[in-house]
């Protein structure tokens, strides 16, 4: 990448955030804006600064979290999706409960997730596998059933066997669908993870930002608060770049540009 | 005596909405000629070549293929091709591995032979290329070498040069001529283009509008090897002449 | 993350111009809004027995009891001028007021923090600080969690979120929460379970609960209104304690989960924490500057507020009796 290129990729987002963290600052000053309700920016700086490593320790948690519910989810969303594929019957059939993953209150039923899974890592795994589930579900099976018939025809015309259509077709063919998928639920697994932090904790000396995030918000700290939900941002737009850094260099392979 | 492969008579195909497609086709092609099918669009000429190759069945009348249900000689034999409109590539597979899918499919491995296709359509530069990075004639190329890398009886052309333009279509009509004159495989090419169909057959046959029925069989005279100066003849206009003139009867 | 979007509501109105309190009702009544911390419960029961027997209405006040749930941000509200009177408790003003929140506690209904540690009674846990190798269900919001953790060991305590509910309690026992001493251990104790309530007052964390608050400005502008809110305040406590019953069918019909039942035991547990032997010589209400310099040397002690803050300013008794 030139100098260049660099600079219109970053150039737009750069000058936009330069500009929020301005008006920002200019709003709390100008309307002289207590820190109880909204801290400028250098107060948020300093909390940063002064929580940096509880900061860095939360978000490393968090991310652990985040990234074991979202693998899960990948592994599971594929396998469903494979037997979807394969009898539609059976997608048919079990295709509504997926959609109850999606339109599952997660606040309603995480404290029954932490009554069946306990408290700790697993229970905060659980709350983001069950929310980073469904994208991945439903692409992977957009994927594996959406494929071009004259393919399947071509297939057929070399009699090929119900495995070499899955493998060779069907499953190179939801590579594309895998990554949006993906590339939504690595997202959504942060969220989950942080949810799942609020109701299952990690037990006493261990913090993710999700409790920080409560522990700070009860205490009116909204400088600290506004620190947490930064690394938040940081942590989802860290696993969300990632994810779609290798989903580039695969659609890249996969030919579809 | 002459050896038939494929023999339809009185064969018809209602789909399921009633539509009826094909009524009463009779046809019988031999071995080793190359039968061009040209009729006006829709008229259900693609319909009866998925017959032929056992991706759907008819609805009455009498089809086969090598003597058998053509569903099952495409089992058995396992050399049946088809050659797509579109060139059907897989995306995510170089040139090379897409021609290599029937050998893969087939639990074979013949790189020599993949190198031979590919030389033959003139591809070889371009093996590792992805098929997003080919024009559409390449990509047409790839399609044709993968059906010829299974070195197949009986090869199944389902327009396959119709979204081309005309010199690459030119070009590539030669470079099939060349293969058939080479080979000698049985082959079914479909097209609404009267000259593409008495450049390359051996026989041309008129088929109806819908639903479709074989109302001409016009023999091809011109003798092997042919080269692209045959368009010019006299003779060749004639022929073309008379195929129009049935094709436009054909219409009415 | 629902208080961060009051937050931001409260940070337009703020913006907007802090909203000039509600114009007087038909019969010429004074609005004012009251903005509970939580559902409507035993703990607020005074409130609704001033609204309900007339306290309010003999003062010519209009009083709209704002029920709130969890993250209310009653502080916030309060702040910005969205309603004018607030019900939280004394840490909470302190942690306000440590971040400028010009909020400013009126009275205090409960003398004893009713917040306890729920143990099951097989655990034979008696105290607070024999509390060892159990799971502990506790809040991050509520300064007394922290300040337990500071003060005591808690040798293989694993401290986990609070789970709103007693059904963990239930299935293990090995399991401690908190609560308020009038609700969780009634609930479990309903459901089959034996718990012991260890009140955390008695390690001398003890912060006032339910109290009254306003802003500074209200104060200085309209101390009218604050006395006869305080006032009648006072009153509706004194009816809730002496008679309830029509105070819980009122809330009971807001508040559907609290059943009849546990508001009777909600009063009648309430009885001694709020009238204390201190509240019975001085008046319902009663705040003592040295009870908020002990809560404010605590809270700076387990770190949870910064040194230096002055207490000054976060009370104000002159509305009292």
């Amino acid at each position: 990448m030139n100098a260049r290129a660099l600079f219109t990729q970053v150039g737009p987002p750069l000058f936009f955030f330069t500009f929020f963290v301005l008006s920002w600052y200019v709003l709390v000053e100008f309307f002289d804006i207590p820190p109880y309700l909204l801290p400028g920016p250098p107060r948020v700086a300093e909390a940063v600064s002064t929580h940096a490593d509880r900061l860095i320790d939360a978000a490393l948690l968090t991310a652990t979290g985040a990234m074991s519910g979202f693998a899960l989810s990948f592994a599971f969303g594929f396998a469903v999706a494979l037997l979807f594929s394969q009898s539609r019957i059976i997608e048919r059939g079990l295709y509504p409960y997926a959609i109850f993953l999606q339109t599952v209150p997660i606040v309603a039923i995480a404290p029954l997730i932490v009554l069946w899974i306990g408290y700790g890592l697993q229970g905060v795994v659980a709350v983001s596998f069950i929310i980073s589930l469904f994208p991945i579900i439903a692409n992977t099976t957009a994927g594996l059933t959406q494929v071009d018939p004259r393919l399947l025809d071509l297939f057929a015309m070399n009699n090929a066997n119900r495995w070499q259509v899955l493998f060779k077709l069907r499953v190179p063919n939801a590579v594309p669908n895998m990554l949006t998928g993906a590339r939504i639920s690595s997202g959504l697994s942060v969220i989950g993870a942080i949810v799942g932090e609020f109701f299952a904790g990690y037990g006493t000396d261990d913090f993710g930002l999700g409790y920080l995030i409560i522990q700070t918000s009860g205490q009116a700290k909204t400088d600290y608060l506004f620190a947490c939900i930064l690394f938040c941002t940081l942590l989802g737009l860290a696993i969300f770049s990632a994810v779609g850094l290798v989903s580039n260099q695969l659609l890249r392979r996969w030919g579809s540009e | 005596m002459t050896d038939l492969l494929v023999i339809a008579s009185g064969v018809g195909k209602e789909f399921s909405g009633g539509v009826q497609a094909l009524a009463d086709v009779n046809l019988s092609i031999e071995r080793g000629q190359f039968a061009a099918i040209v009729g006006p669009s829709g008229c259900g000429k693609s319909t009866f070549l998925r017959l032929v190759a056992g991706l759907d069945e008819h609805t009455s009348g009498a089809l086969s293929v090598d003597g058998d249900a053509p569903l099952n000689a495409r089992r058995r034999r396992g050399d049946l091709a088809y050659v797509f409109q579109d060139a059907t590539l897989l995306p995510w597979r170089s040139v090379r591995r897409n021609v290599a899918l029937p050998l893969e499919l087939r639990q074979q491995n013949d790189e020599a032979r993949i190198d031979e296709v590919l030389t033959t359509v003139g591809l070889s530069e371009f093996a590792e290329a992805l098929p997003a990075q080919l024009s559409g004639g390449m990509r047409m190329r790839v399609s044709i070498a993968r059906a010829l890398v299974t070195q197949p009886g009986l090869l199944l052309l389902d327009e396959p040069f119709g979204a081309l333009d005309e010199i690459t279509r030119q070009n590539l009509n030669e470079e099939l001529l060349r293969l058939w004159e080479r080979d000698q495989w049985t082959g079914i090419f479909i097209t609404h283009n009267v000259y593409e169909a008495a450049f390359l057959a051996d026989r041309v046959l008129v088929m109806s509008a819908r639903p479709g029925r074989i109302v001409a069989d016009i023999d091809v005279p011109f003798e092997h090897p042919r080269d692209a100066d045959l368009r010019h003849q006299p003779q060749f206009a004639e022929l073309a002449r008379e195929i129009s003139e049935q094709l436009e009867r054909a219409h009415a | 993350m629902k208080r961060f979007c009051y937050i931001f509501c409260a940070l337009f109105l703020f913006a907007c111009g802090q909203s000039e309190m509600p114009p007087p009702t038909e019969e010429g009544k004074t609005r004012v809004r009251l903005a509970l911390n939580w559902f409507p419960e035993a703990e607020h029961g005074g409130f609704y027995a001033a609204h309900l027997h007339g306290y309010y209405a003999a003062r010519n006040l209009e009083v709209e009891i704002l029920g709130g749930g969890p993250d209310a941000p009653v502080i916030q509200r309060v702040s910005t001028g969205a309603v004018e009177f607030g019900v939280t408790n004394a840490d909470d003003v302190l942690y306000a007021r440590a971040q400028q929140a010009p909020v400013v506690a009126l009275m205090a209904p409960y003398q004893i923090n009713p917040r306890c540690i729920m143990v099951h009674e097989s655990s034979g846990i008696e105290r607070i600080d024999q509390i060892s190798n159990i799971t502990l269900a506790m809040s991050q919001r509520p300064a007394f969690s922290h300040y337990l953790r500071w003060k005591y060991p808690l040798e293989g305590v694993n401290i986990v979120p609070y789970p709103g509910n007693v059904s963990q309690f239930l299935v293990n026992p090995n399991f401690a929460q908190q609560g308020y001493v009038f609700s969780e251990p009634f609930v479990a104790r309903q459901q089959g379970g034996n718990p012991r309530a260890l009140l955390v007052s008695d390690i001398g964390f003890n912060p006032y609960a339910s109290v009254v608050i306003a802003t500074e400005k209200t104060i200085a502008q309209r101390s009218d209104i604050v006395r006869a809110v305080v006032e009648a305040s006072i009153e509706g406590w004194e009816h809730y304690l002496r008679d309830g019953q029509k105070t819980n069918q009122y809330i009971n019909s807001l508040n559907p989960e609290m059943g009849l039942d546990i508001l009777a035991y909600g009063v009648e547990q309430s009885a001694a924490l709020v009238l204390d032997p201190v509240a019975s010589e001085k008046g319902l209400g009663h705040m003592s500057s040295a009870r908020w310099n002990e809560l404010h040397k605590q809270m700076v002690e387990a770190s949870l507020i910064e040194a230096g803050g002055r207490v000054e300013g976060a009370f104000d008794t002159q509305f009292l009796r």
